[in-house]
């Protein structure tokens, strides 16, 4: 069994996940009791990767940050190489399929926190930014963990969208669930077997630790 | 000597109340659901009246403020304690100077409590827990709602006499909210009767209690 694809994949969701964590619970802040204009698109938008089907999001990822895009190009003459079919590119991907988990339980996370702690605090001299610091944040840490370790999960097991804007690049790009269906397709049945039994392993681990997290939300303090 | 409050509130279908509070207790009585509650949530800043409703602490203007600038402290009556912080933390949370959240631990007689979290601590000592920290940060304004709900009655006499004491001492506009007559009685230099949303009467608690 090939150790470097499922390594690969674990880096990449490690890099994902950080990423995600910091926009998702950004954007579950702004979208949490703050109305603005466009915030339903927003969240729209956020949400989109669940529901789409990957193909689809991974096209549109290539159409925004491909080669010959204003983005890509920008990025590639800032830093001297391409977004798609790089790691970066695979860590982009990952991100995207990670985002609508962070933030669907950031935002429920943060909802669930009780409007007379926040109100007590904005009598207490606490504007809008030290409320969501130190009140809404650390009483919403068990949700936002739950979203990050499925956001982690489902960074991991990227198949569609890593495709699309990664290709599968073994030794460059090829991660563990696209090493797996390249075993599969060459009857490297025992290596497939592998690779699939520590995914899932990770997966139900994951799972476990939603779980736990959940149950601690629910008892409160 | 503090200013004077002067509230005028509209909530449509809700409330409908003009009331003034000098300096020392002012009790908003009256059963549950006739809008005392509301009253000193929009007095606090929390809920967002009608236009037309003003809150005036002098010349001040305190409805063009938002509710982290009033200085407006409320005691909520569920206490509404940060339950991830020690209570020493909660009270420093909205203390404007260093030293006031051990002091006023201290005087509400809790600092052996300061290293607790709120579910460690007693009903009497959350209780006095949330006025020392109502009281930390200064406030212009002192907002207790039921603050004496659900204590035993020597409890209740004490934290009365302590809290009858320090706005004496501070001089502060406070507005009391409760539906028990003996509160009412025992703490009040004027009650305002609540009933349906609207001031029904106001004036030296023997008379206003009294009346029907």
């Amino acid at each position: 069994m090939s150790w470097e694809p499922l390594l690969r994949s674990f880096e990449v969701a490690l890099i994902a996940t950080v990423v995600a964590g910091a926009l998702g619970v950004a954007l579950a802040g702004l979208l949490t009791r703050r109305r603005f204009p466009g915030s339903g698109l927003v969240d729209a938008l956020v949400t989109a990767p669940m529901v789409l089907p990957p193909t689809v999001l991974g096209y549109y990822l290539l159409v925004l940050l491909g080669r010959s895009s204003a983005l890509g190009g920008l990025y590639e003459r800032v830093f001297g190489a391409p977004i798609v079919f790089t790691q970066t590119g695979a860590v982009v991907a990952a991100t995207v399929a990670a985002l609508p988990f962070v933030v669907r339980s950031a935002k429920a996370a943060i909802e669930d926190v009780d409007v007379r702690f926040t109100g007590a605090a904005r009598t207490l001299g606490a504007g809008p930014w030290r409320v969501f610091t130190t009140i809404e944040l650390p009483l919403s840490l068990a949700g936002i963990t739950s979203g990050l370790t499925l956001g982690f999960a489902r960074a991991l097991g990227d198949f569609g969208v890593t495709l699309m804007i990664a290709g599968n690049i073994p030794g460059l790009t090829q991660t563990g669930a696209l090493a797996i269906y390249d075993a599969v397709q060459a009857n490297r049945d025992s290596q497939a077997a592998g690779m699939a039994a520590v995914m899932a392993a990770i997966a139900v681990a994951a799972l476990t630790v939603v779980a736990r997290l959940t149950r601690a939300r629910r008892h409160g303090f | 000597m503090g200013s004077e409050l002067h509230v005028k509130v509209r909530v449509p279908g809700r409330l409908d109340v003009e009331l003034s509070v000098p300096p020392g207790i002012t009790v908003l009585f009256g059963p549950s659901g006739a809008g005392k509650s509301t009253c000193l949530s929009v007095i606090a800043g929390l809920l967002e009246p009608e236009v037309g409703s003003t809150v005036k602490l002098g010349d001040v203007e305190l409805s063009k403020l938002p509710a982290h600038e009033r200085r407006v402290a409320l005691m909520f009556q569920s206490l509404a304690l940060f339950p991830h912080l020690t209570a020493h933390q909660n009270v420093a949370y909205g203390a404007r100077a260093p030293g006031e959240a051990t002091k006023w631990l201290e005087r509400m007689r809790v600092q052996h409590v300061a290293a607790r979290r709120p579910g460690q601590l007693s009903g009497g000592e959350a209780q006095r827990v949330a006025l020392a920290r109502a009281l930390a940060s200064e406030p212009r304004v002192l907002l207790l709602d039921e603050p004496f709900s659900a204590m035993d009655f020597e409890l209740r006499r004490a934290l009365r006499d302590e809290v009858r004491g320090i706005v004496a001492q501070l001089q502060l506009p406070t507005l009391l909210v409760t539906h028990d007559r003996d509160d009412a009685a025992e703490l009040a230099a004027r009650v305002v009767r609540l009933s349906e949303g609207r001031v029904t009467a106001v004036g030296p608690p023997d008379e206003v209690l009294s009346s029907r």
